[in-house]
């Protein structure tokens, strides 16, 4: 697995610095916002997963608990 | 400050930016760009979990609050069964990232055999959370 910083991949993450100035990388960030696009990390994927198992997984078993279960 | 510094602390503001900038568009856009397999996987698998929550949540409302179901609902125990069948899918979908999906399909063929004889279109939301769940496991 790549190494990530925040979710992002740290080679990504070097070529960006060394190979944009600042005024580029912020209008290619502003072009991503401008398409709607969302860059989701990693870090960010997996908790939403995690989070969202969690909260099914607890009302399923609440309404196990209220039924008998 | 020496040039040295002064690079280090460009690259410090330019790495924080990139990270705050990002994570800004995660919660304001739908359009959705992974940035690895692992996160494209995570979102796959999550995209599963929430109409199976949808889909529970609406058989926890069409069961009722008692003990035992409502009448001409649904069997208790076939109820309590589902349940645990989709607890199963969702820890597998949570624990087994790139083998959820044999454990997934035998859940559902499971809740499928439960509500075999289940007349579903008597509750809307029910019925359409059953079709897209159904949908999206047969596509698997």
């Amino acid at each position: 697995m790549a190494q990530t910083f925040a979710g992002i991949d740290v080679n990504l993450l070097a070529a960006l610095i060394n190979n944009i100035a600042l005024p580029e990388l912020l209008a290619w960030l502003a072009s991503l916002r401008a398409k709607g696009v969302t860059v989701v990390s990693e870090v960010d994927a997996l908790a939403k997963l995690n989070m969202d198992v969690d909260t099914g997984n607890a009302a399923g078993e609440a309404a196990l608990k209220a039924h008998g279960g | 400050m020496t040039p040295m510094q002064k690079e280090k602390r460009s690259q410090l503001f330019a790495i924080t930016l990139v990270a705050v900038v990002l994570s800004g568009t995660y919660a304001c856009h739908k359009s959705i760009q992974p940035a690895t397999p692992v996160a494209a996987a995570a979102i796959t698998a999550d995209g599963i979990v929430i109409r199976l929550n949808e889909f529970q949540a609406a058989l926890i409302s069409y069961c009722g609050p008692a003990a035992s179901c409502a009448p001409g609902t649904l069997d208790t125990a076939k109820f309590r069964s589902v349940l645990s069948d989709l607890i199963v899918a969702r820890s597998a979908l949570k624990q087994v990232p790139n083998g959820w999906q044999a454990t997934v399909k035998t859940a559902w063929a499971s809740v499928k055999l439960q509500l075999a004889n289940w007349n579903g279109t008597q509750n809307p939301l029910l019925a359409s959370a059953f079709t897209v769940v159904d949908a999206l496991i047969g596509a698997l």
